[in-house]
């Protein structure tokens, strides 16, 4: 029922004769999902680094929201619903990847047959090691990387999208920054 | 370069490099799929509906059928033939309850198990119906719950502690034929009327510290239980009579702790008392005195029955006495 949902204002037509709740419902949802869909695909995104993945994610994502939205009571508490559905999805899609190592083959043949140039300049060279190091973190701590650096989120935000203390969220920055940090030195050297 | 600036160089990479994977606006396609996703989306259906209740039916019913199963084994294992009133002198309830209990009924055994496999069958098809995260939780309450009661019903509790022994007063130590290797008879010559008592050397042998409830002496045949006057703590084995102790009151034991436990009785209307001796031994009936510790382990219940393999504490009652009938001529002045 979307008589309790506060904040929406469209929802008031939910209240006209003739209007179907179920019509006034759907709109809201519609409407709050557009509002924040560029923002959580670029999420997504950053935190998957694919895009046509991050796409699933967040469709998978506003369709579980669109499961729950029952439960949702203010709208203005959407953004913060939303994107921890979303994280978590993106969470859950790493650790499946971690597990069953999927491989593509087509980019596999294609680096095998042209195989790529290591760019010599010191800021590639520096990023591409940053992006394989990213990319072997462990799941909960590339959410943690993705969300502080890539969506510019405080800790105290950061530890409400996902649910977890704050502590355990600077403990995650710490190791994650570590071994991010050893993967530069290591070019540098 | 100082740890200040490589960190922050580090955090300007880092944001290069997911500033890299920013793909921009979403795409149109996206847009559309999510906005169809309150006609297309599946809505919690019925079938995942009665899958989660499965599960969780399943979980619930397999934890406890599981658990049924482990308690009902121990107990197989540790009660034997035992039963008799609670015992005023511990002011502790009885663990198996008035009455004797050979053993808990074997149909609980075939009915938990029954139930076990239902359940689990329950489990398996709510879990394949919703194929989702939210399955793990009642398959982990389904395994954890029977595996941690399974894991406190089983691993070692109190044991009966051969350094303290079982000390009994009056008592006659028959000598033995040479080469006998059996346990040590002790029989009890206490009379209708007197007061004995039995101490058991009580040692905590698992890993975990325990709680003492009770201590309950009683013999195979509940109509010829002794009846405790007083049961008393002793820190120290072996203490003569009387013993100062504290009254008996619940204790905790640590790992490898050990408490000594006094009991002072009497025997009953029908035991021989001081009319026994070796050479009409045969004309005496015996009872065997085994000792049961109600106890817990991190709140979960156990009863152990204590066993000396070294010695066999029997009372010798007279073969033609009624206990019934004796107990009440004994009452009447």
């Amino acid at each position: 029922m979307v008589g309790g949902l506060v904040g929406e204002p469209g929802l008031e037509r939910e209240g006209r004769p003739g209007l179907r709740a179920a019509d006034g419902r759907s709109d809201a949802f519609r409407r709050l999902v557009e509002r924040h869909l560029d923002d959580a695909y670029r999420l997504a995104a950053v935190i998957l680094g694919d895009r046509v993945e991050a796409e699933d994610a967040v469709h998978d994502a506003a369709v579980a929201a669109w499961r729950a939205f029952d439960g949702l009571r203010d709208a203005g508490r959407f953004d913060a619903w939303f994107r921890r559905i979303l994280v978590n999805g993106c969470r859950d899609r790493l650790r499946v990847r971690a597990r069953h190592r999927l491989v593509d083959v087509g980019r596999a043949l294609v680096e095998a047959e042209h195989p790529v140039v290591a760019d010599a300049s010191e800021h590639t060279a520096t990023r591409d090691a940053l992006g394989r190091s990213l990319a072997g973190l462990d799941p909960d701590h590339l959410v943690v990387v993705a969300l502080r650096f890539g969506a510019d989120l405080t800790v105290p935000a950061i530890a409400e999208a996902l649910g977890i203390p704050e502590g355990t969220v600077k403990s995650r920055l710490h190791h994650a920054l570590g071994r991010l940090r050893a993967a530069m030195t290591e070019v540098d050297r | 370069m100082s740890e200040r600036e490589d960190d922050l160089r580090l955090e300007r990479e880092l944001r290069e490099v997911l500033r890299g994977r920013d793909p921009g606006p979403a795409p149109y396609g996206l847009r559309g799929r999510v906005d169809r996703v309150p006609e297309e989306g599946p809505r919690p259906s019925g079938r995942q509906t009665a899958g989660r209740a499965l599960a969780w039916a399943g979980s619930i019913a397999a934890g406890i059928a599981a658990t049924a199963v482990v308690v009902a084994a121990s107990r197989a294992r540790d009660s034997g033939a035992i039963g008799a009133s609670p015992d005023a002198a511990t002011g502790v309830p009885d663990p198996f309850g008035p009455g004797v209990v050979p053993y808990p009924p074997i149909e609980m055994f075939g009915y938990a198990a029954a139930v076990l496999a239902v359940s689990l069958v329950a489990l398996g098809i709510g879990l394949l119906v919703l194929r989702r995260r939210s399955g793990r939780i009642p398959l982990v309450l389904g395994v954890l719950v029977p595996v941690l009661a399974a894991v406190l019903a089983l691993m070692p509790g109190v044991v009966a502690d051969e350094s303290g022994g079982t000390m009994v007063q009056p008592v006659v130590v028959p000598q033995m034929p040479a080469g006998y290797t059996g346990s040590r008879m002790l029989y009890l010559v206490a009379g209708p009327t007197e007061t004995y008592d039995l101490e058991i050397g009580i040692r905590n042998s698992g890993p975990l510290p325990v709680t003492v409830h009770g201590v309950f002496g009683r013999t195979d045949d509940a109509r010829l239980n002794p009846h405790w006057v007083e049961v008393r703590l002793v820190p120290e084995p072996r203490t003569p009579s009387p013993v100062t102790g504290d009254p008996f009151a619940p204790f905790t034991l640590a790992p490898g702790g050990w408490m000594g436990v006094r009991l002072t009785g009497n025997p009953g209307p029908c035991a021989a008392g001081g009319s026994f001796d070796q050479a009409t031994a045969d004309t005496f009936q015996y009872q065997p005195v085994t000792f049961t510790v109600s106890y817990d382990i991190l709140g979960w219940p156990r009863a152990d029955r204590l066993s000396d393999p070294s010695s066999q504490l029997l009372v010798p009652y007279r073969g033609d006495c009624d206990p019934s009938a004796a107990a009440s001529a004994s009452a009447t002045p």
